[in-house]
């Protein structure tokens, strides 16, 4: 999978939930994997943040006790390793979204660990892109 | 007067604002407000009791449609989805059993159309308390392969420690 699975999610929810997450708003997830071959161009990173506790802590209350129900999430939506990286990286920010699950989700620049770009989806359904640095 | 009825007027619009239908197998949609809608009927051909048996072994699937079914967390849309119950029987002792179908967030199994003839799976080990993807492919009208692996990353704190308890790679027949 070339973006956070949900298992990331639901762990993260979990975490919080179980109280192992001190503080929300400094909370920072990273991922990278090996993408959809074995060239190191495929590779990714990402970054996601709590970006709004109210509705992650709705998501942890409604979510956290059933760790396969992001999974069947993610199905829904058409996110897997099947499909290309941009389009689960589309689809991961749609679904974060729609289903208000709190986060902020950023890419990183595997050969400089200081860019990082925050993607969110306009209301066109297009992909906006903001520069962190 | 007038004015009070293009008041309203304005309300009504507004509040019957457009629902979109689309087909299974939409994922990219930009509308807060749609129906993904089993359109050309595919779910007719997956939906009853499906049955693999061998020797003593038993593992039979029941699959339901439920037509514009309301998300929880996304009240606004609708789909057309399959969720199920499952039993197995193993060396004629009953491993597990799901009595009851049920929906999301409680659900056991779910199957999610990818193509006319193939779906994703989702289903939860009762045993293990743990969960698998996979998939479940038609091959005929009456036949179909299920074979189910590990989804994607590591979860927390996941099931009970007992090890996964029903079959990963069957050929399931239509009853």
């Amino acid at each position: 999978m070339s973006v956070f699975s949900g298992a990331d999610l639901y762990s993260v929810y979990w975490l919080a939930q179980n109280g192992r997450i001190a503080d929300l708003s400094n909370f920072v997830m990273f991922v990278a994997t090996p993408g959809q071959s074995a060239s190191a161009d495929d590779d990714t990173l990402y970054a996601m943040t709590i970006s709004n506790p109210v509705q992650f802590n709705n998501v942890v209350s409604s979510l956290g006790v059933v760790p396969d129900l992001i999974d069947q999430d993610y199905g829904r939506k058409g996110i897997n390793p099947n499909v290309s990286t941009e389009l689960n990286e589309k689809r991961l920010a749609e679904i974060i979204k729609e289903r208000k699950y709190g986060f902020s989700l950023y890419r990183g620049n595997r050969n400089d660990l200081t860019e990082w770009t925050r993607i969110k989806i306009k209301s066109n359904g297009a992909i906006r892109e903001n520069n962190c640095n | 007067m007038k004015r009070i009825f293009i008041l309203i007027l304005l309300i009504v619009s507004f509040s019957c604002k457009a629902q979109t239908i689309y087909p299974l197998g939409t994922y990219d949609i930009v509308e807060d407000n749609y129906y993904v809608k089993d359109i050309e009927n595919h779910h007719d051909d997956i939906v009853g009791v499906w049955k693999w048996e061998d020797g003593d072994d038993l593992f039979e699937i029941t699959l339901e449609e439920f037509e514009a079914y309301q998300d929880f967390l996304v009240p606004t849309e609708l789909q057309d989805r399959i969720f199920g119950k499952y039993k197995y029987i193993k060396d004629g002792d009953l491993v597990s059993e799901v009595v009851d179908v049920d929906t999301l967030p409680d659900f056991k199994l779910t199957l999610i159309y990818s193509s006319p003839t193939s779906y994703r799976v989702f289903i939860r080990d009762c045993v293990s308390e743990t969960g698998k993807t996979g998939e479940f492919i038609l091959i005929s009208a009456t036949t179909a392969t299920l074979r189910l692996w590990n989804g994607e990353g590591v979860k927390v704190n996941y099931g009970n420690g007992l090890e996964w308890a029903l079959p990963t790679d069957i050929t399931l027949v239509k009853q």
